[in-house]
């Protein structure tokens, strides 16, 4: 009996959103911390 | 007991590095917290990127890891559609609700104190009870000392003392920020290796027609193997399946969830909180129960042993993951365990610090005196959990007994106490809230005392004449009885409270 192939795609769909999601998450995180700090430097010279 | 995967030198050593760094977050952030309001709640600072790694991670432990891929090993496809699908959609219906109750609660600590604002505080003791008893960690505790004797083969009492002390150690010192960056590192670790762990098997083992396979070698039967690409409900019962869906509930009531509403920055942070959760939580639950499905087939298959359904996860990731990716793994299930333990053992500890010290024994109390009776709190709790963990024998059982709790004391005197436009009575919130918490454990130690267990479904079922009750049931009995005392005694009752936050 051949299964559809669906289900290998859902699996890998669902791998790589919880390897990639974290990543991302990440990569925002740190690219708005440096922003805000990038900003409160501007604003506060030394 | 014989260990079930075998460790590299390096893997033990990379789970070393993770559990140091775990313990050195704590002692971080306790040097430079100010304050209470620091310790509990973070400064009110969190934004969205860390409230998604604290709530994904929080709720979920242990039970999610090896509860949901144990009844994919059973169940199939159904252990995602049947059980995790109910949670989604109310993780979805918070993202709308978290922020009104951040709007409505700007200065809110506790889910407890809504109930102690609007029905006064014999509701407030009584919810805040039921608080301390769903956040006692037995289910994380359980599963520390079940993963440790899987991998060590140490005795199941030493992995869960070792478990319990390294949790309530950084918990202690560096309060909810070492918690909440302590949940982001274990959110990601957890995430990405229950991610590698899924493709790399999946296809190590080669796809969908070969897992086919395995489960006809397994099963012994075409229509057998079948069934676990049914999303149906598997082998439960209709009323199970209600009473496990009703679980879910316990989403719109989570203590800790109301924590990190509160310790949001804004109310906009916590809604892209919840939102951005919601593909986390599905993936992960997909992984799990996938990974379940993929044990039983790799039995089949002959690549594992023939091995429990709770040793089947390990049993697949040790055949596939190399030496160093299973070191991460293993701290990825460690991950799993320590961000849930850690943020109820904190809730605990509010519990009696903030609802029942602060807000009801002495209001006048400093900072550090509250922060002293927050950690007591923390203490009892730890021990409780450890106790509660020889107790009970299944880790279902016990989340059932503890959504069960929570679901049919909190759920009405909050929701009713935030969003309804009526009146909001004492003795409305002390009967429904008291109902809930006197009926839900009559139930639990009654089933267990004079139920009896079946051997075919491994629950305790009670009969009254030619009815079977399931003690998973008492979550559909009590919390409509629960609701309708509630709205007689609104209609009928007359003295209304409504105090001003703190």
């Amino acid at each position: 009996m051949e299964l559809s192939n669906a289900w290998d795609v859902l699996c890998y769909i669902a791998g790589a959103v919880s390897i990639a999601g974290p990543l991302a998450i990440i990569y925002f995180y740190v690219r708005t911390v440096r922003r805000r700090l990038k900003k409160f430097n501007e604003e506060h010279p030394v | 007991m014989q260990a079930v995967v075998t460790l590299h030198w390096l893997d033990y050593a990379i789970i070393a590095v993770y559990v140091g760094f775990m313990l050195y977050i704590g002692f971080y952030f306790s040097k430079r917290k100010k304050g209470f309001d620091d310790y509990f709640m973070a400064g009110r600072g969190l934004t969205a990127p860390l409230l998604v790694g604290t709530l994904v991670s929080t709720f979920y432990g242990l039970d999610t890891l090896f509860g949901t891929s144990e009844v994919g090993f059973f169940e199939g496809v159904s252990a995602f559609f049947a059980y995790s699908l109910p949670y989604t959609a109310l993780y979805v219906v918070m993202a709308f609700l978290a922020p009104k109750f951040k709007e409505k609660f700007p200065k809110g600590s506790t889910m407890q104190e809504i109930a102690l604002y609007k029905f006064g505080k014999p509701t407030g003791v009584i919810t805040s009870i039921a608080a301390y008893l769903y956040s006692t960690n037995t289910m994380e505790m359980m599963g520390i000392g079940f993963m440790l004797r899987l991998l060590t083969g140490m005795p199941f009492w030493l992995g869960t003392l070792i478990g319990a002390v390294i949790v309530i150690v950084y918990t202690w010192t560096g309060g909810l920020w070492a918690v909440t960056m302590t949940d982001f590192i274990q959110f990601v670790v957890m995430m990405v290796t229950v991610g590698l762990a899924m493709i790399i098997g999946w296809n190590a083992i080669g796809g969908v027609n070969a897992v086919f396979d395995g489960l006809m070698e397994w099963t012994g039967s075409l229509s057998e193997a079948t069934y676990f690409f049914r999303p149906g409900a598997g082998y439960l019962t209709p009323w199970t399946l209600v009473a496990y869906s009703v679980t879910a509930l316990a989403v719109l009531c989570e203590p800790a969830f109301f924590q990190r509403m509160f310790a949001a920055a804004s109310p906009k942070e916590i809604k892209r909180g919840f939102a951005i959760g919601v593909p986390m939580w599905l993936s992960f639950d997909w992984c799990v129960s996938f990974l379940g499905l993929l044990g039983a087939a790799a039995i089949g298959l002959e690549i594992i042993p023939e091995v429990a359904a709770n040793e089947a996860l390990f049993a697949i990731v040790g055949q596939y993951l190399p030496i160093g990716v299973m070191g991460i793994f293993v701290a990825g299930v460690l991950a799993c365990a320590m961000s849930t333990a850690d943020s109820y053992f904190l809730v605990a500890g509010g519990v009696i610090g903030v609802d029942l010290y602060r807000n009801m024994i002495n209001p006048k109390a400093d900072d550090k005196k509250v922060e002293r009776v927050t950690k007591a709190g923390m203490l009892v709790s730890a021990a409780l959990s450890i106790t509660l963990a020889f107790t009970f024998e299944r880790i279902m059982q016990v989340w059932v007994f503890q959504a069960t709790l929570i679901v049919t004391t909190a759920l009405i005197p909050v929701y009713f106490g935030t969003f309804s436009k009526r009146p909001q009575k004492k003795i409305a919130g002390v009967l429904a809230a008291g109902f809930g918490l006197v009926a839900s454990i009559v139930w639990y130690v009654w089933s267990n005392f004079f139920g009896t267990w079946s051997e075919d479904w491994e629950v305790f079922v009670i009969r009254i004449g030619n009815w079977e009750l399931w003690q998973e049931y008492g979550i559909l009995i009590i919390t409509p009885i629960a609701l309708v005392i509630y709205l007689i005694a609104n209609a009928a009752g007359k003295k209304t409270v409504d105090l001003k936050e703190a």
